[in-house]
């Protein structure tokens, strides 16, 4: 996979990180990312970043066992981190190691 | 209590709304969940109000992001489903990229075509709506609605100002345009009938996009205040006089007996105000509708 697949916006990068341990669903996350002092997301960007990072493979979802929402009959997912979106977290930390670790080259006298 | 109970209906009723697409039901059913789950969480952090506003605008945001979703999706389908039937040249619909039922193999080849063209054509009319739209604002910041200023302010435009010539062109292409689309659309429609509310909010639509075209074209010729719109005008406006009930209306649409500033006023205000957000409201219905229609009709297919 290229690089500029495993490319990852800050808040994407946030929410897969709250998935790097364990399965969540949508509110999870938000609390998640919330306690931890994380980076804020919006309520109504989370799921539309969601819906990307499953399509690209990143994270993967599967129904809850709760009963539907009693007024729109809505069910509950859970989202869970895929092998490549460990690849694209781990990338991004690479990527932040080596500007960390960057210096100039001394030129000659 | 936060949420009052048409809040909860409002939800219920998105709910309902989603569940009409399946697929996209499917993709963002727990983005509503969690909204409606989140009430608890709103109800300890905000003032009433303002939780309650809060609560609101995510289904209202919700709505609107997956309305949009859906329609992507459908103009997407449409245009897909369109080429893959050129490219095939054979019988048979294709449904999804390389998705052919049994049951779409009995589907009537010429419906199919006649269904798509409809929506395609709703496309083109909309498409040509918003041209007319843009432009319209254009010319309206240079012309003068006055008998005086009329046809000055148009020679300006189109003469002086910057791509006024093109834009005055291209405003008259899209009205015309939208006439010819909009009546060929009706015979398309007619041929592909089909008797479900989708199709006959598409048919009542389509049929009064078409008037709105026609009474914008109408109402446009007396705009330019040039010697062949204004005695097409008067031409015209005596045959109204002719009609029960007619004196009255050409009073009103004139604005008095004679044809001066006051009648480019009435007609501009028709034109521009009235007629033209009309057109663009039909035109939308018209599509939204044929949209429906297409995923009532892959619905039943599956």
């Amino acid at each position: 996979m290229s690089q500029q697949d495993l490319h990852l916006t800050p808040n994407q990068e946030v929410i897969l990180a709250a998935l790097r341990v364990h399965r969540r669903y949508g509110l999870e996350i938000l609390t998640a990312i919330e306690k931890s002092g994380g980076k804020q997301i919006g309520f109504n960007s989370l799921y539309p970043n969601l819906k990307k990072l499953e399509q690209k493979g990143f994270v993967q979802s599967e129904w809850g066992d709760e009963p539907p929402e009693e007024h729109s009959g809505a069910r509950r997912k859970y989202y869970r981190i895929t092998a490549t979106g460990l690849q694209a977290l781990d990338f991004k930390q690479q990527l932040l190691t080596g500007v960390a670790t960057w210096i100039p080259k001394t030129e000659g006298v | 209590m936060i949420v009052t109970d048409k809040d909860l209906e409002l939800a219920a009723k998105l709910g309902r709304f989603v569940r009409r697409f399946p697929p996209e039901w499917q993709v963002y059913q727990d983005w509503l969940r969690a909204i409606l789950s989140s009430r608890a969480e709103l109800q300890e952090r905000y003032s009433v109000g303002l939780a309650r506003l809060i609560f609101r605008w995510r289904l209202v945001y919700f709505g609107l992001y997956v309305s949009g979703i859906i329609a992507r999706n459908r103009v997407v389908q449409v245009l897909r489903t369109g080429f893959g039937m050129l490219e095939k040249g054979d019988n048979t619909p294709a449904l999804e990229q390389g998705e052919i039922t049994p049951q779409a193999l009995s589907i009537n080849r010429t419906s199919f075509i006649l269904k798509r063209m409809a929506t395609l054509l709703a496309m083109a009319e909309l498409t040509l709506c918003g041209l007319a739209a843009i432009t319209g604002v254009m010319l309206a910041f240079y012309y003068q609605p006055t008998a005086a200023g009329a046809y000055a302010s148009l020679q300006t435009i189109a003469h002086q100002v910057a791509n006024g010539d093109l834009i005055l062109s291209l405003h008259n292409i899209a009205g015309n345009g939208l006439i010819v689309l909009a009546l060929v659309q009706i015979v398309v429609m007619f041929l592909g009938r089909q008797f479900m509310l989708s199709w006959l909010t598409a048919w009542i639509s389509g049929i009064c996009l078409t008037l709105a075209a026609i009474g914008l074209s109408w109402t446009a010729i007396i705009l330019n205040w040039d010697q062949v719109g204004f005695w097409r005008f008067k031409i015209e406006l005596n045959i109204i006089e002719t009609l029960p009930a007619g004196s009255w209306l050409s009073n009103v649409l004139a604005g008095g007996s004679a044809i001066n500033t006051v009648t480019l006023q009435h007609m501009y205000a028709l034109h521009s105000y009235v007629l033209a957000i009309a057109a663009l409201l039909l035109s939308s219905i018209h599509l939204v509708a044929l949209i429906f229609q297409d995923s009532e009709r892959l619905k039943s297919l599956t």
